[in-house]
């Protein structure tokens, strides 16, 4: 459930401050962007049962980059903003693919779709970074390979572009490639 | 059974990659031995099937035409990059171990103009020599509706005559 709400509309802008949000875990925990100023913060929408999210989950980029980064100190979010009733959308279902994804972040609620509508986010998985000051840093796909398994990557080589910007971040660098095509399902808005 | 020219058969079995509910394959009909004939391995959401494109000559490139129809709502996944992977292929040789295919032909829905609903993607080939020879493989793509995406892997088989 959506607890407050952005006054932005358009979508997040690179470079400006990141649309600050309050969403519900699956256990009803509020979770507040702004109280993680002084950290990255990695946002993931996220629909479980999205083929491209189980792919990525499954065997593309996204096994266990999570958990990597937040041992590296990286906040990670994974937001639903599937509306009621849409595919992968409640509590349940988002929880058995935690487990089933052996997800160790929060997955938040945005059932309203405010969230998503606020950032811009059009498909899952669709990522977002924002930096410790609380600007977007980031936003695209996951990897430059749309068939969520990282077998076809754009080029020849598979890159993970969330894991380049947290590098480029890390080492106190300008992202590199900030804004990449982001692929997967759409978003489950209610409308 | 081979005859003059090519023979068209279809594996009609289904691998779901995601979803397994959500795209049930309907069974196929049996192999059709007939030349150029397509056959279709077919599920709710979308129809499959592999073409000839004759002549085969032994050692000169040649194509075979793999096309995808959706149905019942659903689109062709414009952003998937579709694959061929070959297996169990015999007499013929590809150029990599997973074909990357670039759409050719395609038919806007009915009900929606900027989709594609049907897709055809050329597959390049090389027979090695006369004779018997059969294209195998599995094909990956993704058909979408507004409500779901599905990305499937599905065997296709096409037996052909190489002169």
């Amino acid at each position: 459930m959506l607890v407050a709400l952005p006054a932005f509309a358009g979508g997040a802008e690179l470079g400006k401050p990141a649309p600050d949000f309050t969403l519900q875990d699956l256990d009803g925990k509020e979770v507040k962007l702004s109280s993680f100023k002084g950290k990255t913060v990695v946002l993931e929408w996220f629909n479980p049962e999205c083929p491209f999210v189980k792919a990525a989950h499954g065997k593309g980029s996204l096994v266990d980059t999570a958990k990597q980064q937040q041992k590296k100190g990286v906040v990670w979010l994974s937001v639903n903003s599937g509306a009621p009733g849409k595919q992968g959308t409640g509590v349940e279902k988002n929880k058995a693919a935690v487990k089933s994804f052996a997800m160790e972040n929060p997955v938040l609620l945005d059932e309203t779709g405010t969230v998503g509508k606020a950032y811009g986010a059009t498909n899952t998985p669709h990522l977002f970074i924002v930096d410790a000051k609380g600007t977007l840093v980031y936003r695209g796909g996951i990897d430059n390979s749309p068939d969520g398994e990282g077998k076809s990557p754009e080029g020849g080589k598979l890159i993970n572009h969330v894991v380049a910007a947290l590098e480029d971040l890390a080492a106190n660098r300008p992202v590199k490639t900030p804004d990449t095509k982001a692929y997967g399902c759409s978003v489950k808005y209610a409308n | 059974m081979l005859r003059q020219v090519r023979e068209l058969i279809l594996i009609p079995l289904l691998v779901l990659a995601a979803c397994t509910k959500e795209a049930a394959p309907a069974p196929a009909p049996a192999p059709a031995p007939t030349a150029e004939k397509k056959a279709a391995p077919a599920a709710d959401n979308y129809a499959l099937s592999i073409e000839a494109r004759a002549p085969y000559t032994a050692g000169k490139e040649a194509l075979a035409a793999i096309t995808v129809s959706a149905k019942n709502g659903f689109h062709v996944n414009p952003d998937y990059p579709v694959a061929f992977k070959p297996e169990g292929f015999e007499a013929v040789k590809f150029a990599e171990e997973r074909v990357r295919l670039q759409p050719g032909q395609k038919t806007p829905c009915a009900e929606k103009a900027e989709d594609a609903c049907t897709v055809e993607f050329p597959l390049a080939l090389t027979p090695e020599k006369a004779g018997p020879a059969k294209v195998a493989g599995v094909l990956a793509f993704s058909v979408c509706s507004a409500d779901k995406c599905l990305i499937e892997k599905v065997p296709l088989s096409l037996a052909l005559t190489v002169e």
